[in-house]
């Protein structure tokens, strides 16, 4: 358990302002908010990198507000991942054991073992250089890991990671961390990964945090407006996933969705308004959701609109300024929203 | 490929290019023509003096001396400069440029004003039986004085450009301050490091204004050749002073191939 309490830090015309919250073990707090927020310093603060100001900061029940970061027991992880240049990727992950004084036999048989669940047994050898984006994240994430930790402290670890891999990386990183039952606490700017990464999101701005909830409650029920702003409107909400002729269904407040996400049981949804598409008729498709809803509410936001309706559930989806005043939408307005299966995202 | 047409084509460039080789002609001539002057069989003669081979002796242990003091105490300076800080900050960075700007023989006179037979602690220095006046441990501080600005600033500069987020994620790992700074920040800036010893080293041994002036014996090369020019003239001098060019040329050559070794594999690593 992390416990971070009226944490305050000041550095120029920078600071932290009471900052307090706690994460539980194998639960991971998404710490989401603009650049400049405060975010990284926040992790240094609980690594010890940077000395606060006045607070307190404890892992698993000792307070180590004045421990240096050697004798904190956290696994940091940069968002430029910071290999050590200079040493090979066996070297890399190793250093841990060695600082530690481990015998050389039983590093490397770490060393092998994590690498070869992390999939990168194939990498030990080889320079730090030309490393893709996602073999440089396994490594530094190995190398947090291999001294067993007592908390995971991770500075956007996949902003560096192409799109293509950074899903699977997503999913696998979350699991590996599910695994070791230990507090997490994760920052990114990004509310996609925040969504699919949190357990509960921090929402940060100018050295606060501003909100601190569960996932589908700061995104439905932010309480200030630059969370409303930040975050953006998104449909998320708690389901079961069932499959269904080999089909994964999955069932919202009593609305049935069809997702191609293979997962079953109780799952989060999230659909990107932008991926719901409006229309007057039915569209009829077997691999689209097409659900019939009364517009609740409409919100100019730049070049897009966001149109919410309720369908048994309430959705937002996001329109073209032009096709807002094409259809000459007003609330009340009985509209169909559509969308694919592969809009679905479950986690 | 592109800077030879470039040349060819900007004017600019071309009187650039010209006032340039006007530089190198003006450096390398003088040295050329001593070590030409000479036949080669004078030049390795000269070794066969004595007084010579004292003299070269002197140079280079006084001047590894001072270089090692330099690193001892530089090393650790240079990387509080490079990572804290502090309320007169720029005060400290000028007084660690302070030796390279004032006249060596001033340098020479303050620093006999401190260690010398009259100066401020010669009282201290005389309980402790040290002596610094006509003494290698005179021209190991004169020549300390003069070049440990080199290993300073030269070492700052390697540290700058070793992200300190590495030594945190080292430290977040188990790994103390120190261990950090010896496993992450020093194997990165050695290339840095290295510059600042080969040129603290070669300033040290060139050193003649300060050290003539606190310890004319044992005698440096450069005072060998000064005096060997009072009494005997360039015929004397010049053999000595070709030797002197050739072994120091040689040694810079040697360690500045190291450096730009070391340098590339880290810019490789990087």
């Amino acid at each position: 358990m992390i416990s971070v309490d009226s944490l305050e830090y000041a550095a120029g015309r920078f600071s932290l302002l009471d900052i307090s919250f706690s994460v539980g073990d194998g639960e991971t707090l998404v710490v989401l908010g603009p650049t400049g927020a405060g975010k990284t310093v926040l992790l240094e603060l609980i690594a010890g990198f940077r000395r606060p100001r006045s607070g307190h900061v404890s892992i698993g029940g000792n307070d180590v507000t004045s421990l240096p970061p050697e004798h904190r027991g956290v696994g940091f992880v940069y968002q430029d991942y910071l290999l050590f240049p200079h040493l090979s990727v066996f070297e890399n992950i190793a250093y841990g054991l060695e600082a530690r004084g481990a015998r050389r036999a039983e590093t490397r048989r770490s060393v092998e073992s994590l690498s070869s669940q992390l999939g990168i047994v194939h990498l030990l050898d080889r320079r730090t250089r030309n490393l893709s984006g996602g073999e440089q994240q396994r490594i530094a994430l190995a190398r947090a890991l291999i001294t067993n930790p007592k908390a995971m402290l991770l500075d956007e670890p996949f902003a560096a990671v192409d799109p293509n891999t950074k899903e699977r990386l997503m999913r696998e990183t979350t699991r590996i961390l599910a695994s070791l039952g230990i507090p997490v606490v994760y920052v990114t700017h990004d509310q996609v990964e925040a969504t699919e990464m949190a357990d509960r999101i921090a929402v940060m701005n100018e050295g606060r945090i501003i909100q601190l909830d569960l996932p589908e409650r700061v995104f439905s029920s932010p309480k200030t407006e630059f969370v409303a702003s930040f975050v953006g409107t998104r449909n998320i909400y708690k389901g079961s996933a069932r499959k269904e002729n080999g089909r994964t269904v999955v069932e919202v407040q009593g609305v049935k969705l069809h997702s191609s996400v293979d997962i079953e049981g109780s799952v989060h949804v999230t659909v990107r308004p932008e991926d719901i598409l409006i229309s007057s008729q039915m569209i009829s498709s077997s691999a689209r959701n097409s659900l019939r809803g009364r517009i609740t509410a409409l919100k100019e936001k730049g070049p897009v609109v966001y149109l919410t309706a309720d369908c048994g559930v309430d959705m937002t989806a996001a329109i073209t300024r032009e096709s807002f005043r094409e259809f000459k939408l007003t609330v009340g307005d009985e509209v169909y929203l559509t969308f694919k299966a592969t809009s679905v995202n479950l986690f | 490929m592109g800077m030879a047409t470039k040349m060819k084509t900007d004017p600019m460039l071309l009187v650039f290019a010209v006032a340039g080789a006007v530089l190198i002609t003006f450096i390398s001539l003088p040295i050329l023509a001593t070590v030409a002057s000479e036949n080669p069989s004078d030049t390795f003669g000269a070794l066969k003096e004595p007084e010579v081979r004292a003299a070269i002796g002197t140079s280079f242990v006084a001047a590894l001396v001072a270089t090692a003091l330099s690193f001892l105490f530089g090393v650790p300076l240079a990387y509080v400069m490079a990572r804290v800080k502090f309320p007169g900050k720029g005060i400290v960075q000028s007084i660690i440029d302070v030796p390279v700007v004032i006249p060596h023989t001033i340098a020479g006179i303050a620093l006999l004003v401190v260690f010398g037979r009259m100066g401020v602690f010669s009282d201290q220095m005389d309980a402790l039986g040290l002596r610094f006046e006509d003494h290698l441990l005179g021209i190991v501080t004169a020549m300390m004085f003069v070049s440990c600005s080199f290993v300073v600033n030269s070492a700052r500069e390697g540290f700058e450009a070793v992200d300190e987020r590495l030594e945190n994620v080292a430290r977040s790992l188990g790994a103390s301050r120190t261990g950090a700074f010896l496993t992450v920040t020093v194997p990165l800036s050695l290339s840095s490091l290295a510059t600042g010893a080969i040129m603290a080293w070669a300033r040290a041994v060139s050193e003649f204004g300060a050290v003539v002036i606190i310890a004319f014996f044992p005698r440096v090369i450069p005072t060998l050749i000064y005096e060997k020019n009072l009494h005997g003239g360039l015929s004397e001098s010049i053999p000595i002073a070709a030797l002197l060019v050739i072994i120091c040329v040689s040694i810079f050559a040697v360690f500045r191939t190291l450096a730009a070794m070391w340098k590339r594999r880290t810019e490789e690593e990087q």
